[in-house]
């Protein structure tokens, strides 16, 4: 049953790691654990975005005309290591080529995302029995403004704005409910944002100081067993920020909501694990002051048992 | 004859006028939109201005325009031109579909014979943009902000 487990967690992490089109970087985050009994899990993925509208304050949205959609195509190289039999730790290094038109010529460029280091405890460990939640996880994670932002890029077509700028501390808990025919995993974060300021960015001859933010993240997982193999995967998602990250230049504080929503399919091996997703940020309609896209995630997960 | 032909030929002689044909300025479809038809624009009461790009906004390369102003009064788009009494202030601002908002890098602006030389402005990205053209009390309110302090200003919308 652990490996059920492990696919929808698959699912689960994958899901929240497309970034924000435009300049402005993403604001969310993304949670990788290991629910099942491995010593480690290695994971390749490639996520596959296209930004195709925004939606403002107001909830209206409007789509992009053809010379200012986005792509963004993510490779994404991570693992989670067991220190014992409650904690492990783990990173997320991206790899991301973000293109648009320039001058109406389609550009690309590549290069390191904003890395995540997460650290995870099992507070419920599965053989607890509970007849409620079957397994739970508290976690903390932390996002480094490796990647360049719109406050700290050199170029004048800021193409290479692949990160927030920001560091992100991440505090979240991750429940698992087993059902007899599948499982569902509620992921409930926390996401501090510091104010920073920038001194030598090319918006401004002065600093730049930008103010914090307490974000959250709500993603609920249902996971149906079709075969001992494969398994099926509906999430949902709740991604707010109350402060974007350039609020700064506007008269009040700006939020953003969008409600992610994915489904995927998982064929697992005794060592290996392949996920397929699509995720679809336009069919629920209440998000507001957001970027809305469409993607598409493939992974390949490599277990070590313990 | 020869003598009036000989006259239209050499008044024909010399610099394009300042005012070219929205065609003949180089700007593509998507940068008509940031010139009026007449080109003559009101900045407050007393002074007019007229903006010419010499460098077309793009997102590839830094975009420039020669910017005059002449008063209302004694002035004509043909000249002569005044210098402002107040600091020039100039700048790009973007307010994106999903409510953010950010600038660009600062620009230059270089006093020249007729008016200014606006140059270094970079369009950093596709998408719908504006261009402040204030005057300031003090070269310090001119922070390449739009909730900064202002006397006059006109605002162009620019669609790249």
């Amino acid at each position: 049953m652990f490996l059920k487990s492990l696919y929808s967690f698959i699912i689960l992490s994958f899901l929240n790691q497309a970034m924000a089109g435009s300049c402005c970087g993403g604001g969310g985050s993304s949670t990788e654990l290991m629910i099942g009994d491995t010593k480690s899990v290695w994971r390749t993925s490639y996520i596959d975005q296209t930004i195709l509208a925004d939606t403002d304050q107001s909830g209206k949205i409007q789509y992009r005309p053809d010379n200012q959609l986005e792509s963004l195509r993510t490779v994404s190289l991570s693992f989670s290591q067991r220190i014992n039999s409650f904690w492990q730790w783990g990173a997320n290094i991206p790899i991301i080529d973000k293109t648009r038109k320039v001058d109406n010529n389609w550009q690309s460029l590549s290069g390191l995302g904003d890395v995540k280091l997460n650290l995870g405890y099992e507070f419920l460990p599965e053989f607890n029995r509970s007849t409620f939640i079957s397994q739970g996880f508290i976690f903390a994670q932390m996002s480094l403004p490796t990647a360049p932002s719109i406050y700290t890029t050199k170029r004048t077509d800021s193409l290479d704005t692949r990160g927030t700028g920001h560091f992100l501390y991440t505090f979240g808990s991750l429940l698992k409910k087993r059902q007899s025919f599948g499982q569902m995993i509620l992921n409930l974060s926390l996401t501090f944002r510091p104010g920073q300021e920038f001194k030598d960015s090319f918006l401004s001859d002065e600093s730049i100081q930008t103010e914090s933010s307490l974000d959250h993240l709500v993603s609920l997982s249902q996971d149906i067993d079709i075969t001992e193999k494969i398994t099926g995967n509906l999430t949902i998602s709740r991604n707010y920020t109350r402060n974007k990250i350039t609020s700064v230049f506007s008269n009040s504080n700006q939020e953003s909501l969008s409600h992610p929503l994915s489904i995927g399919v998982n064929y697992s091996t005794d060592n290996y694990s392949y996920a397929l997703s699509y995720t679809d940020e336009m069919l629920i309609p209440a998000s507001y002051g957001h970027t809305l896209g469409r993607s598409f995630t493939i992974g390949i997960i490599k277990r070590i048992n313990l | 004859m020869k003598t009036l032909l000989l006259l239209l030929f050499l008044s024909s002689c010399g610099k394009a006028p300042f005012f070219k044909s929205l065609q003949d300025t180089g700007n593509n479809d998507s940068t008509i939109s940031a010139i009026s038809e007449d080109s003559i624009h009101t900045l407050n009461k007393t002074t007019n201005f007229g903006l010419r790009w010499i460098e077309s906004p793009n997102t590839s390369q830094k975009s420039s325009f020669q910017i005059n102003f002449w008063d209302l009064g004694s002035g004509h788009y043909l000249g002569p031109y005044l210098k402002l009494e107040k600091d020039l202030c100039v700048f790009l601002w973007m307010t994106m579909p999903d409510g953010s908002e950010h600038g660009s890098s600062p620009v230059i602006i270089q006093e020249n014979e007729n008016g200014y030389l606006v140059d270094d402005l970079y369009f950093i990205m596709t998408g719908n943009w504006e261009l402040y053209i204030r005057t300031v009390e003090s070269i310090n309110d001119c922070t390449n902000e739009k909730n900064s302090n202002y006397l006059d200003q006109y605002v162009f919308k620019i669609t790249l």
